[in-house]
């Protein structure tokens, strides 16, 4: 990292000079430097710190915005393991993560290599690609996905002629997150870009030298690519899991704000935002925006820790 | 021969993908009895009738609604710009004390969920009689909290030669005619990029102004709140 091994501006070797042909001093920067970070201290102070903070006190309390906040301990904590909904939507969020982040890594990743391979028209099939990833959190794709896999949808248009009648799979509990994690998947453009950018890494010499041993196409994948990838990998899988817990817009456009049927697309994020913002009890709500937080810090700090285990850095031996 | 097949399957690939899209442009202009019994692309029947029944069916015509998101869209790009970029030339290249801190949090924050602050934040802005106004949705990017933005250009600040800020030294020039005339012209890509990313997530940011601007919502939103 070249910035660790800088030292102050005066120092680097510049001939001495006379006046103001010196480098800014020492001083003379870090005043300019709190200019310059002046709307970052402020946003940091009042956009950031102060609300994480106030926002761990709300969860101790009851406050419903017109009366003051009541202190009640533990309480919405205890209410919390005893709230049927709040592990309902514990349910369906663990399931989403689990389920649409590995699918939509693998897609990503199979895509990758397949364009990677010196296709033609490569600038084209990535930009078809990544498109949904661009749409895929609106809500008009949201609408779309409701058209889709409503009861007359193209999904069952498309059905109908295997001879497969479909029922709503919205109206469905079986079937309804399943359409929101189809909708991940789909966006799995994004991940797969920065596949791509990870395979260019890889030297070709690597790959002439598995020939010359003799590994064949698939055995070349597992041996040089899969292992050579891993950093880009556990990066994806950080960045979507974390994003994959705080989906919320795709299921409140087609829950209609709900949840339902039956509580089956009732995410975690979409029954904080019905207890904060729709019951007005703040207090619940922060308590479990806590819960979400510690939550995605251990799974980001287990992912971190596993990774020692499966993922390959070239500059180790 | 293999290349074909290739090919081949992967626009059949595509063409899965992006139907869903490309059916709900065509099914704009079919009339809406046949959107869903034709799931074919070529309507048999076009009509802009759809277009001029939606952009007034609620009590506003769209082109209000297309303002405010433009409003706000381009508000957030000004203020991510420029507050970003700011912090980004302070923490990629100038030295003080608490440097490192400053940036390890600006690490942390991109992680930090959006959900864990916006009670209070709400509760905030409420309490500034600012709920149902632009104001929750614009100043926090003048405040530099899309800390994914100031990562970026500290990063892309580093890829450009410190001898750059040297030579503007020699000449006489401090850290804001360096950062002006110097950092600025040449960390263009890194702002266009974030340009564009702040303008598709504003544009399709749904949670944002779904708390901050409740029911009844105001249709015509301002900068001071009648509430």
């Amino acid at each position: 990292m070249s910035h660790d091994t800088l030292v102050r501006p005066a120092a680097q070797g510049l001939p001495e000079q006379r006046g103001r042909r010196r480098p800014p001093s020492f001083r003379r920067q870090g005043r300019a430097a709190h200019v310059f970070l002046l709307p970052f201290l402020l946003g940091l102070v009042l956009i950031t710190a102060v609300p994480l903070l106030a926002s761990l006190y709300l969860s101790f309390t009851d406050y419903d915005l017109l009366h003051d906040p009541e202190l009640i301990g533990l309480d919405n904590f205890r209410r919390m393991v005893e709230d049927e909904r709040f592990w309902a939507s514990v349910g369906v969020t663990l399931r989403y993560v689990l389920v649409s982040v590995p699918l939509q890594l693998a897609f990503a990743l199979l895509l990758a290599v397949v364009l990677d391979r010196g296709m033609r028209g490569l600038a084209l099939y990535r930009s078809a690609f990544y498109l949904p990833s661009l749409l895929g959190s609106s809500v008009a794709v949201a609408i779309l996905w409701r058209q889709l896999f409503g009861h007359e949808g193209l999904v069952n248009s498309v059905l109908g002629w295997f001879g497969v009648t479909g029922e709503s799979w919205l109206q469905n509990p079986d079937t309804a997150l399943s359409t929101l994690v189809v909708l991940n998947v789909w966006t799995f453009g994004s991940p797969m870009i920065i596949f791509l950018a990870g395979l260019r890494q890889i030297p070709e010499e690597l790959y002439e030298a598995a020939r010359v041993d003799g590994a064949g196409r698939v055995r070349q994948f597992w041996s040089v690519t899969v292992p050579l990838l891993t950093p880009i990998v556990f990066f994806n899988l950080v960045l979507q899991t974390i994003g994959a817990f705080q989906a919320f817009t795709q299921a409140h456009i087609i829950s209609s704000g709900q949840g339902g049927p039956l509580d089956s697309t009732l995410f975690y994020t979409l029954y904080l935002y019905q207890q904060g913002f729709q019951s007005f009890n703040m207090g619940y709500a922060s308590a479990m925006a806590w819960v979400l937080l510690l939550v995605i810090a251990v799974v980001t700090a287990g992912h971190f820790l596993l990774s020692r285990y499966w993922v390959f850095y070239g500059d180790e031996r | 021969m293999r290349a074909a097949v290739r090919h081949v399957v992967m626009c059949a690939f595509v063409l899965v993908m992006i139907y869903p899209l490309i059916w709900m442009v065509a099914s704009s202009f079919k009339p809406g009895n046949l959107v869903l019994s034709e799931p074919g692309l070529i309507p048999s029947e076009v009509t802009f009738q759809n277009y001029r029944d939606g952009w007034n069916a609620l009590d506003e015509p769209f082109s209000l609604f297309f303002l405010n998101s433009l409003m706000v869209s381009v508000g957030s790009i000004v203020g991510n710009l420029v507050s970003c970029s700011l912090a980004a030339y302070a923490l990629a290249r100038l030295e003080f004390r608490g440097r490192r801190l400053y940036f390890a949090i600006t690490l942390v924050s991109v992680m930090l969920p959006l959900h864990v602050l916006v009670v209070p934040q709400y509760i905030f802005f409420s309490q500034l009689g600012m709920v149902n106004t632009y104001f929750p949705l614009l100043l926090p990017k003048f405040l530099a909290t899309d800390a994914f933005f100031t990562f970026l250009m500290v990063q892309f600040i580093r890829t450009i030669p410190r001898e750059l800020d040297a030579a503007a030294w020699v000449d006489g020039a401090g850290p804001f005619r360096t950062f002006w005339s110097i950092i600025l012209p040449l960390m263009t890509p890194a702002l266009v990029t974030s340009a564009i990313f702040t303008f598709i997530w504003t544009w399709n940011d749904f949670f944002t102004p779904l708390i901050y601007l409740p029911p009844p919502r105001c249709s015509r939103c301002r900068w001071r709140s009648t509430r």
